[in-house]
C-alpha cells in the first residue's frame, strides 16, 4: 500500500512539475508575443495584469514580475503625454514590481538597468522637484548595472538617452550622448540571449536615436 | 482497497482534465462606474484575466474547491474573496474603494502654507523661500509674500493676522526657538537666524494650527531641517557683506556639514550712502555644525549646533533729549543647540524624541547699559499611533525651563536687576479621523503649565475639512491659544495670566497641476492681554483685548508663462485692540488693512540665469501722536516696493558656481514708516520726534557662491 502510494506520487510529481513548467513557458510566451505589439494603455495594462499573475505564482521567477515592471515603465511613458497625472502611481507600481524581482535575484544586470529607468521617470515627472534627489543616483545605479554585466548594452542605452534630454549646461546634450549611443550599439550587436524570454529590448529604440543625432 | 484507490485516482484525474469553472463579472467603483484593466485572478494559479472597458470580465478555470480570487487594479484597494468552484458557472458583482492617497484625499489645510518638495500639491516649494525676490534668501522675508501677513518695513518680523510679532513661534524639527531673528537696533529691520537652505520642509500656520503647537496667540512657523547631505562637497562665498566657508562630508549612513562665516558691512556702507551715522557698522562672525545619522532604513537621528557673535554702534538719535544724538551699541551672543531622533516602531506606531538648548545675550549701551541674557533647555516627544488610513492618534509632552536675567545701569550708574524663572510643561493630544476620501476632522486638546505664571490653560482645536470637486475643498478650523506675556512686562509684574486668542476660519482651495487658488476669511479674538496705564507697566493687568477679522487671497500659476512662474496675494484686515498703554480700543501700529504681494519668477535656459521680481504694496498704518489729543490719529504713508534678484549659474576653475545679485526698490520709491515720540515731554510740553525711514534707500547685494566638487544637475536653478 504504502509502496503503491510511493510509486504513485514518484510519477505524479514530476508530471505535475513539467506541467507547471510547459505552463509557465506557455504563458510567458504568450505574453511577451503580445508584448512586442502592445502599443495602446488597455492592451499595456493588461499585460502588466498578466505578468503579475504569472510573478505571483512563480516566486522563484523574476522574469514575470521583471516584465510586469517594465509594462507598468511603458505605461508611464504613455501617460506622460496622455494623462500626467496618473504618472505618479504607475512608477510607484512599476518599482512595487520591480522590487519583488530583485527580491528573487539580487545583483541582476538588468533589474538595475530597470531601476535606473524608473528613476529617469521620476525626473521625466518633475525635473524642479525631483531633479536633485534622482539625477546622482541614476547614474550610480546603472554604473553598477554596467559592472555587473559589461556586455548588457541597455544601461548603456539609458545613460545615453539620460544625457541627451539633460540641458547642455548641465553636462548634456547630443554630442555627449553619442559615444554612449554607439556604445549600446556595439553592444546591442553582439548581445547573447540568456533565453528567448530574457529582456531584449532597446536595439531599436537606440538605432533611432543614432539616426537622429546623426542627421 | 487497491480498486478503489485506483478509482480515486482515476476520478481525480479526470476531474483534473475536465472541470471548468467560468468566472465572469463587472468590477465598479463606488458611483457605479466601471473600473478598465484591473486584474482578476485566482491566487497561486496563472488562470486570470483583465476587466473590459466596461469593467466586464470573463475566465474559465480547471480549479477545484475553495480558492481565493485577487482583484487589484490601479488606484483602487486590492481585495480578495473566497469563493468555491465546482462547475457552476459564477457570476460576480464587485465594488472596488479607492485609494486614498495624497493628490485625491481631503486635506486640512486652514490657516496652512506649506513649502516642500515630498508633496506635490503644496504652495511654494522648499527652494521658492530662497528664491524671492525682495526677500534676499529671509525666511520671514519670502513669507511675507503669503497672504495673512503684514510688511513692517521696520521691523523685518513676520506679523501675522493683526497679530505682533511675537505672536507668531518659530519650531525647528518640532523645537521651539527662543531667538527666531538677529538682534538688532530699532528700526533697522532683523532677519531671521537660519538659512533657507537648512530646511527641506516648510509649514507656515497663519492660524487654526494642530493641538502639537502652543505659545503663539498667531502664527506657527514649522521648520524642519535637512535629512542626510546629499553629497561631499566645499563651499566658498564671496559676499558684498563677507565671506563664507563649508564643507560637507558625507559617509554611507551618515553626514557632517561645518560652516563659518563673517560678515562686514563697512566697506558696503561706505560704498552706498546710509541715512545713519555708523561708528561700527555690523561685524559678526558665525559656525554651524550639522549631523546626520540614519539609525535604521526608516531612523533618522540629527544635531544641529549653531554660534553667532555679532556687534554694532551707530551714532543714534537720543529721543529723551533731542536733538542730541548717542552712541547706540549692541553686542549680541547667541548659541542654538538642537537634536532630534524619529523612528517608525513597528506597524502602526512611530516615535519623535528631542531636545534643545539655547543662550542668548544682548548688551545694548546708550548712555545706559542694559545687559539681557535668556537661557532655554527644553525636551519634547511625540508618539504617533496610525492603525489605519481613517484614523490617525498623536500624543505627546514637552517641557521647557526658561532663565531670563536682566540688569539694567542707567546713566547715572542706578541699577535695577530682573530675574525670571519658569518651568513650563505642556501634553497634547490629537486626533484625525477621515471618513472616507471627501470628509476630514482633527480634533485635539492641549495643556500647559507654567510655574512662572502659577498657572495652567486648556486649549481646544478643531479642524474639519470636505472636498467639494476634484480640486476643490472646503476647510473649517476653531481653537484657542494661549501664550504667556513676554518677559518685558512679566518683568514688571510677575503676576500676569497668559493672554488668550480664539481662531475661527474658513477657507476654499483649488490646487491643481497648472495653478492654485484659495481664499480665506477669519475671524480672532483676543482677550487677557496685557494692559496697563500710559508709562505704568508695573500696574500691567490681563484686561486688554481686541479683534482681528479679515479676507486672504491667494493665486499661483505656474504654468501659463513659459520659463515662468508667478503669484499673487492680497490681505484685507481690519483690527483693533486694547493693550499695552493704549487709552481705547485702537488699531496697533504694525495692522495695515491692505497688503499686495506681487512675486514673479523667470528662467531665461540660453543664459542660464534665473530672474525675480517682487512687487508689495502696503496701505497706510495708523500710530499715536502724543502732541495731539486724539488717540491714534496719524497714518504712515502707504508702503511701495518694487525688488529684483537675478542668479547666474555658470563654471568658474571648472567648478559649479552662481552669481547672485539683488537690489530692492529698484526704482527708488521714498519709503517712510512714520515718526516715534519721547516717553516724556520737554521742557516745552512737547514729545520729541524722529521720522522712522529705512538705513538706505535700496539694499544692494552681490554673492559668488563656490560649490567644490559638486555636479551640476538639473534641479540647481532651483537651488539657489
Amino acid at each position: 500500500m504504502k509502496k503503491l502510494l510511493f510509486i504513485a506520487f514518484t510519477l505524479i510529481i514530476p508530471f505535475f512539475l513539467q506541467a507547471q513548467n510547459a505552463k509557465y513557458q506557455k504563458a510567458m510566451g504568450q505574453a511577451l508575443t503580445e508584448m512586442k505589439s502592445a502599443k495602446d494603455a488597455e492592451s499595456l495594462q493588461k499585460l502588466a495584469n498578466d505578468f503579475g499573475r504569472i510573478a505571483q505564482a512563480e516566486t522563484t521567477e523574476w522574469l514575470p514580475a521583471y516584465y510586469q515592471s517594465l509594462s507598468y515603465m511603458q505605461l508611464s511613458l504613455l501617460a506622460m503625454s496622455e494623462n500626467p497625472s496618473k504618472l505618479g502611481a504607475l512608477l510607484e507600481e512599476a518599482q512595487k514590481a520591480l522590487d519583488q524581482a530583485m527580491d528573487i535575484s539580487p545583483n541582476n544586470s538588468e533589474l538595475l538597468t530597470l531601476q535606473g529607468y524608473i528613476y529617469i521617470g521620476h525626473i521625466w515627472m518633475d525635473p524642479m522637484t525631483n531633479g536633485a534627489k534622482y539625477s546622482p543616483i541614476v547614474g550610480s545605479t546603472l554604473a553598477t548595472a554596467m559592472e555587473l554585466d559589461p556586455n548588457n548594452p541597455r544601461p548603456y542605452y539609458l545613460q545615453a538617452m539620460n544625457i541627451y534630454f539633460t540641458p547642455e549646461f548641465y553636462g548634456g546634450g547630443a554630442n555627449k550622448a553619442l559615444p554612449i549611443f554607439e556604445k549600446a550599439e556595439s553592444l546591442f550587436e553582439s548581445f547573447e540571449l540568456a533565453s528567448p524570454f530574457h529582456p531584449q529590448w532597446g536595439a531599436d529604440g537606440n538605432a533611432e536615436m543614432l539616426a537622429q543625432i546623426r542627421g | 482497497m487497491k480498486s478503489i484507490l485506483s478509482l480515486t485516482f482515476c476520478l481525480f484525474l479526470v476531474a483534473l482534465a475536465s472541470a471548468q469553472t467560468t468566472i465572469s463579472g463587472k468590477l465598479t467603483d463606488k458611483k457605479g462606474e466601471s473600473i478598465i484593466g484591473a486584474s482578476i485572478g485566482i491566487t497561486g494559479t496563472y488562470d486570470g484575466t483583465s476587466s473590459d472597458l466596461d469593467g466586464q470580465f470573463s475566465f474559465e478555470t480547471t480549479e477545484t474547491g475553495e480558492v481565493i480570487l485577487q482583484i487589484s487594479s490601479l488606484g483602487f484597494e486590492s481585495q480578495s474573496l473566497t469563493v468555491t468552484l465546482n462547475d457552476t458557472p459564477i457570476q460576480l458583482e464587485i465594488t472596488l474603494k479607492e485609494v486614498i492617497n495624497e493628490l485625491n484625499a481631503v486635506v486640512i489645510t486652514a490657516g496652512a502654507f506649506e513649502a516642500s518638495d515630498r508633496k506635490k500639491a503644496v504652495v511654494m516649494k522648499s527652494l521658492d523661500i530662497a528664491t524671492t525676490a525682495g526677500a534676499t534668501a529671509d525666511i520671514a522675508g519670502a513669507l511675507n509674500t503669503l497672504p495673512g501677513t503684514q510688511k513692517v518695513g521696520e521691523e523685518g518680523k513676520l506679523f501675522v493676522r493683526g497679530g505682533a510679532a511675537y505672536e507668531t513661534q518659530t519650531f525647528i524639527d518640532g523645537l521651539r526657538v527662543q531667538n527666531p531673528y538677529s538682534s538688532s537696533v530699532p528700526n533697522i529691520p532683523a532677519r531671521n537666524r537660519f538659512s533657507p537652505f537648512l530646511f527641506k520642509g516648510t509649514v507656515f500656520s497663519t492660524g487654526g494650527y494642530s493641538a502639537e503647537y502652543g505659545q503663539a496667540l498667531s502664527a506657527a512657523l514649522l521648520l524642519e531641517t535637512q535629512d542626510l547631505a546629499k553629497e561631499t562637497v566645499t563651499g566658498v562665498s564671496l559676499m558684498s557683506i563677507g565671506v563664507g566657508l563649508s564643507h560637507t562630508q558625507r559617509w554611507d549612513k551618515s553626514s557632517l556639514a561645518l560652516s563659518g562665516g563673517y560678515t562686514n558691512m563697512a566697506p558696503y556702507l561706505a560704498l552706498v550712502p546710509q541715512n545713519l551715522n555708523w561708528i561700527k557698522p555690523v561685524q559678526g562672525e558665525n559656525a554651524q555644525l550639522a549631523y546626520r545619522y540614519k539609525t535604521s532604513e526608516t531612523g533618522i537621528f540629527k544635531i544641529n549646533l549653531s554660534v553667532a557673535h555679532s556687534a554694532m554702534a551707530l551714532e543714534y538719535p537720543d529721543l529723551e533729549n533731542m536733538p542730541a544724538t548717542s552712541e547706540f551699541d549692541l553686542r549680541n551672543d547667541n548659541l542654538e543647540f538642537n537634536t532630534s531622533f524619529r523612528e517608525i516602531l513597528g506597524e502602526n506606531w512611530s516615535l519623535y524624541a528631542g531636545a534643545a538648548y539655547s543662550d542668548n545675550r544682548d548688551r545694548i549701551h546708550q548712555g545706559y547699559q542694559l545687559d539681557q541674557h535668556e537661557q532655554t533647555a527644553q525636551s519634547k516627544t511625540t508618539l504617533n499611533f496610525r492603525p489605519s488610513e481613517n484614523f490617525g492618534l498623536k500624543i505627546g509632552g514637552e517641557y521647557l525651563f526658561n532663565h531670563f536675567e536682566e540688569s539694567f545701569t542707567s546713566a547715572d550708574q542706578e541699577t535695577h536687576s530682573s530675574l525670571l524663572e519658569d518651568h513650563f510643561g505642556a501634553t497634547f493630544a490629537e486626533a484625525e479621523i477621515s471618513w472616507n476620501r471627501k470628509l476630514a476632522a482633527r480634533i485635539g486638546i492641549r495643556h500647559e503649565r507654567s510655574s512662572l505664571l502659577d498657572a495652567g490653560n486648556l486649549a481646544p482645536r478643531l479642524s474639519l475639512a470636505c472636498k467639494t470637486s476634484e480640486f476643490g475643498q472646503v476647510s473649517l478650523a476653531y481653537g484657542s491659544f494661549y501664550q504667556s506675556p513676554e518677559n518685558e512686562w512679566l518683568r514688571y509684574q510677575p503676576k500676569l495670566g497668559y493672554e488668550k486668542s480664539t481662531h475661527l476660519m474658513l477657507n476654499y482651495q483649488i490646487i491643481r497641476d497648472d495653478y492654485i487658488f484659495r481664499v480665506e476669511a477669519y475671524h480672532k479674538k483676543y482677550d487677557a492681554l496685557v494692559h496697563f496705564p500710559k508709562s505704568e507697566p508695573w500696574l500691567s493687568q490681563n484686561d486688554g483685548d481686541g479683534y482681528a477679522t479679515g479676507l486672504d487671497l491667494y493665486f499661483r500659476d505656474r504654468k501659463t508663462i513659459k520659463n515662468g512662474d508667478y503669484w499673487i496675494s492680497y490681505s484685507y484686515l481690519k483690527t483693533e485692540r486694547e493693550y499695552l498703554d493704549f487709552p481705547e480700543a485702537a488699531a496697533p501700529r504694525f495692522a495695515s488693512p491692505h497688503n499686495l504681494s506681487v512675486v514673479y519668477k523667470h528662467w531665461l535656459p540660453k543664459w542660464t540665469t534665473y530672474l525675480g521680481f517682487t512687487y508689495s504694496f502696503s496701505s497706510p498704518r495708523s500710530y499715536d501722536d502724543p502732541n495731539t489729543v486724539v488717540f491714534n490719529d496719524r497714518q504712515t504713508a502707504a508702503y511701495h516696493d518694487l525688488s529684483f534678484n537675478a542668479s547666474y549659474l555658470t563654471q568658474l576653475f571648472g567648478q559649479f558656481t552662481v552669481l547672485y545679485v539683488s537690489a530692492s526698490n529698484v526704482l527708488g520709491i521714498e519709503q517712510s514708516f512714520g515718526e516715534r515720540f519721547s516717553s516724556t515731554p520737554d521742557s516745552n510740553g512737547e514729545f520729541a520726534s524722529i521720522a522712522v525711514r529705512p538705513p538706505a534707500k535700496r539694499f544692494l547685494f552681490v554673492g559668488l557662491f563656490i560649490s567644490i566638487g559638486k555636479k551640476p544637475d538639473q534641479s540647481d536653478r532651483q537651488n539657489l
